[in-house]
Order: C-alpha cells, then structure tokens, then sequence
C-alpha cells in the first residue's frame, strides 16, 4: 500500500547560511533521502519529495562587484544560469549571498575548478558580512544606549522575562553573526592557500545545537516584538481600585495621614478612584511593587493641616544592588521635568536620598533606598510650605519603619 | 587590493587568456579550448569561468565583443594581451631555469641527489638474491 507523504517538507538550516561547505553538504544529503531542494526561505528551507537521488549541490557568489549596500539579485543574469546550465548546473534558489546550483550529472564538472579563482569569487559575501557585522554593532550600541538612558533598568525590573527573551535574541544573533564571519573568512582563506572546499563536511556535529538555537529565536522573537509593543502602547487602565483605610495603615511608606495629625477626608468635588488608588504586582526581580495615589486634604476641626497629592511608586527588589540601580531610574517616572536638584536634610539611616523640584517649582520628587527597597514620592508644593526640610524627614521616617525584616 | 590577486596568473586564469589571443570567444569556446589545448588536463568549471570572465572585465584584460542569444562573446584588450604575455614569460623563465638547472647545477646544489643515488646503491639487492615478486 502506498504511503501518503507530503510532497513539500520543511526544515531548518542546520548551520549558518555563510558556512558554505556544511550547507552544501547538509543539501547532498538530504537529496540522497529523497528532498530536493526547493527554495531557502528566511524562516526554513523547503524541500521537494522526490526518488533519491545523489546531487551536487554548490554555492556560488551572487555578485561578483557593485554595492554591497544593495542587497544581491534574486537569480543570476541569463548569461551565467545559460553557462552553467551547458555543464548541466541548474540554478535552484537565492540563499543570501550566494545562489544555490544543483547537477545530479555525476560526469558534470564543478562548478568553481580553481580554489584561488572561487576565493576572488567570495570577496564580495565576506564584504557583505562585515558590513552586517557593522550593522549588527551598531544597532546593538543603540540599543544598550537606549537601555542606559531610557529607564533600561526599570523596564527590566518591571519586564524580566521580556528583558530575558531579547537577551537570549540579542546574544544568538551576535553569535550566529560571529559564526557566519568565521565560516566565509575561513573558507576565503582556506581556498587562497588553494585548497579545495570539502563538499562532505560534517555539518551533523553541531547541528542540534544551531538547530535548537535557531528555533527558539525563530519563535519567540517575533512574540517578544508583539509582547513589546502592547507593553509600549498599552490602554490606560480602565479603572483604579480605591484604597481602603486598612490598605492605607499597612503601607510600607507614609501616607498624608503620617504627614499631619487628623482625618483624612476626599474632595468632595472630585471624589474619583483614580486619584486615591493603589496597585500591588510582583515581578522576578521585585516582589513588591506598590503604586500608591493619594488627593485629599487632612482635616482637624474645621482646619485644613495638609491639602496635597501624594503619588508613591515603591519597589522592593530581589537585592540592594538591584535597588540602587533601580533609583535612578524612578526619575521623572510621571513624565514631568523634575530640573532644579534640591538640598536635603540630613536622612539618617538611608542609603541614598535625591531631591529635585519641577520647572515651575511647585511639584517635589523626592528618591530614597534603603537596603533592597526603593521609594519615589511626588507632592505638592505651590506656596513653598511643604518643602523638603518639611516632609522629606517625615517621609524618610515613614519608609524606614515600613521596612520588614529580611528572611 | 585586486591588482594584486592577478599578479600571478593560475593556470585557469591563463588559459581563458591564451584562449583569448586566438580571437573572439565566448564562455563556452573557451572552456572547449582550454580542454582540447591541454589535452583535457586543463577544466574550466563554469563558475570559475564566469568569475574569471568579470573578473578580468573589470581590471581592463577583456571587453565584450558582442551578444548572439544569451551568449556573451569577449575579446583581448592590450592590457590583458600585456598580462597574458608577462605570465607567457615568466612561466618560459621558470621552464628555461629548470631546464639549466638539470644540465649545470651547482655543486653544493646536487648533495640531495648524490644521497639518493647512494641510498639506491647501498638498497640494491645483492647479487644472487631472488628477485623480488
């Protein structure tokens, strides 16, 4: 009974597309168990099912000279693939640099006979190479660039796994591109000393590993860029979870109600959620982060002590290296330019302390750590009463006592 | 530094240009010639050919004679008749050396081939031995 098989099978390179010996070796193969080569795709390479059957399969140069800034041209020039095709090469796919030439005609000459010609023939790949190197380089610059700059150490405390993923894709990509740049020089060198290329190399050894690799970054690359950007352009919340009383007491920080002595009371006209709110969440680094919004005024009798908005971001993170690195990074978290460094009392027992005032000079940022914890606080201050020798004593206090022992 | 890849022809490079100082010809003509002139020693495969071919293109060696079909036909320019002759040259020097080299060779030169025949006399199998199968 006849077997019904897929007559189009699908498989990853087993080696970078630069290594020119093993890929060509990896098709001779795979056409002696019956696939065919039928194009080199970005993703995988496809394969026709076909009577097995040896075939040479070569790699040869796409360009000879021009600009390697452009990328190479999707099949030869009628003049070449006539050439080739008198000597019985056929030409199969575009693969990179380089077209894909197969000859099941054992009797057929190669298609490169002079190793010091063929490396004069690579000249133009290995360029390639270098330049994506470059490309490669320079992008990576940007990007650990942006990493420093752009809050890099927030985003990561708030998205370690996401942070992980383009890690494992950065550093698999700087490797495969290291592969590629040792396979094409190696091979220009080795055909200018004038030896031969091996058409059989053992591409076996290290193709699960590549494989694996491949397959993985394949895969989660593309989720990790759709993960991104629904990160980067998420909704807004759609709506903020009133803070109870209780909630308020177990906070790990002062609230208005540490700041003045009396009632806390909302305003009457704007009693909406999204100013007296609180958000917990947890990551890998940090097990507890806290978003706290306060708006209201503290009332004794029928005088008003305090009448502010109090916004907290706490972090509480795996390590006290990590909560140093993190405070920085709380600068400017509400977008507002904090530009004028402020002098602060004397904060005992506080590991590092900053204070700013916004433009305008009537919004305070106040930064504190304190062994693994991190605090930012914004308030109020549009008279000048509420400045730092005020509050920032109060809310040092507050944050040091709303320290838990550590395990 | 491509001038200085062509500095010494290979033997591929050399026949594609011998080929060319007979006359016009395209890729295949050359090949052909460069089988039947070495007596089948000398294959052109067709990507060597066709790298060759730009290759010499762009340093000025060769122009395109014309097109018939898809076949391109080149011809000799005065640099790579210049070329071809420099290797032609240095290639009879090298002959013309090996040939004095086996006739008048120094002395302190020949040492080398004096231990050989020494070892062949004192290896040679005594008289009366059974000759090797």
């Amino acid at each position: 009974m006849k077997t019904s098989e897929r007559q189009t099978v699908r498989r990853l390179a087993p080696c970078p597309p630069y290594d020119v010996e093993a890929c060509e070796s990896w098709l001779g193969d795979m056409a002696e168990q019956g696939l065919m080569l039928e194009l080199w795709g970005l993703l995988d390479v496809r394969f026709r099912r076909e009577e097995p059957r040896p075939v040479r399969y070569r790699l040869t140069a796409a360009r000879l000279e021009g600009n390697v800034l452009f990328g190479p041209p999707d099949a030869p020039d009628a003049g070449e693939e006539a050439l080739y095709a008198e000597t019985g090469w056929h030409f199969i796919c575009r693969q990179r640099e380089f077209f894909i030439y197969a000859c099941d005609d054992p009797a057929a000459p190669e298609l490169h006979t002079d190793p010091a010609v063929q490396a004069l023939s690579l000249k133009m790949a290995c360029r390639s190479a270098v330049y994506y190197w470059i490309g490669w380089l320079i992008t990576l610059a940007v990007q650990v660039s942006n990493f420093r700059s752009l809050n890099g150490i927030l985003f990561l405390v708030e998205y370690p796994l996401l942070n992980l993923v383009f890690a494992f894709c950065l550093a698999w990509f700087t490797l495969d591109w290291l592969h590629n740049l040792y396979s094409i020089f190696a091979l220009r060198r080795k055909l200018k000393r004038g030896l031969p290329p091996a058409p059989h190399k053992n591409w076996r050894r290290s193709a699960p590993l590549y494989r694996c690799a491949n397959g993985v970054y394949r895969l989660i690359f593309p989720c990790a860029i759709v993960l991104l950007f629904f990160v980067i352009f998420r909704p807004d919340k759609p709506y903020y979870q009133r803070t109870t009383e209780e909630e308020k007491a177990a906070m790990p920080f002062a609230t208005m109600e540490d700041l003045a002595d009396g009632t806390f009371v909302l305003y009457a006209e704007e009693d909406d959620a999204f100013y007296n709110s609180m958000e917990t969440r947890r990551t890998l680094l940090a097990p507890r982060i806290i978003e706290f919004r306060e708006r209201g005024r503290i009332v004794q009798g029928d005088d008003v002590l305090l009448d502010n908005y109090l916004a907290v971001d706490y972090y509480e993170m795996l390590t006290p290296w990590l909560a140093q690195k993190l405070a920085p990074g709380l600068y400017g978290l509400d977008d507002t330019y904090y530009t004028q460094p402020q002098t602060l009392p004397a904060l005992p027992d506080v590991d590092t302390a900053r204070g700013w005032r916004n433009t305008d000079g009537d919004r305070c940022e106040l930064i504190l750590t304190a062994g693994r914890r991190a605090i930012r606080i914004t308030w109020n201050d549009p008279d000048g009463t509420l400045g730092f020798d005020r509050l920032a004593p109060q809310l040092a206090e507050g944050f040091l006592q709303g320290a838990q022992p550590d395990v | 530094m491509p001038k200085q890849a062509l500095e010494n022809l290979t033997e591929s490079m050399f026949y594609v240009l011998m080929a060319l100082t007979r006359g016009d010809a395209c890729g295949a003509e050359i090949t052909a010639f460069a089988a039947q002139v070495s007596g089948g020693a000398v294959r052109l495969g067709p990507a060597t050919l066709y790298t060759l071919l730009a290759r010499f293109e762009k340093e000025g060696f060769l122009t395109e004679a014309g097109t018939v079909g898809c076949k391109r036909y080149y011809r000799l320019t005065a640099a790579g008749k210049a070329a071809y002759e420099g290797e032609h040259a240095r290639l009879q020097r090298c002959l013309d050396d090996a040939a004095r080299a086996a006739i008048t060779a120094p002395a302190s030169l020949t040492k080398g081939a004096e231990h050989n025949e020494n070892e062949r006399e004192t290896n040679r199998a005594p008289s009366g031995a059974l000759p090797a199968l």
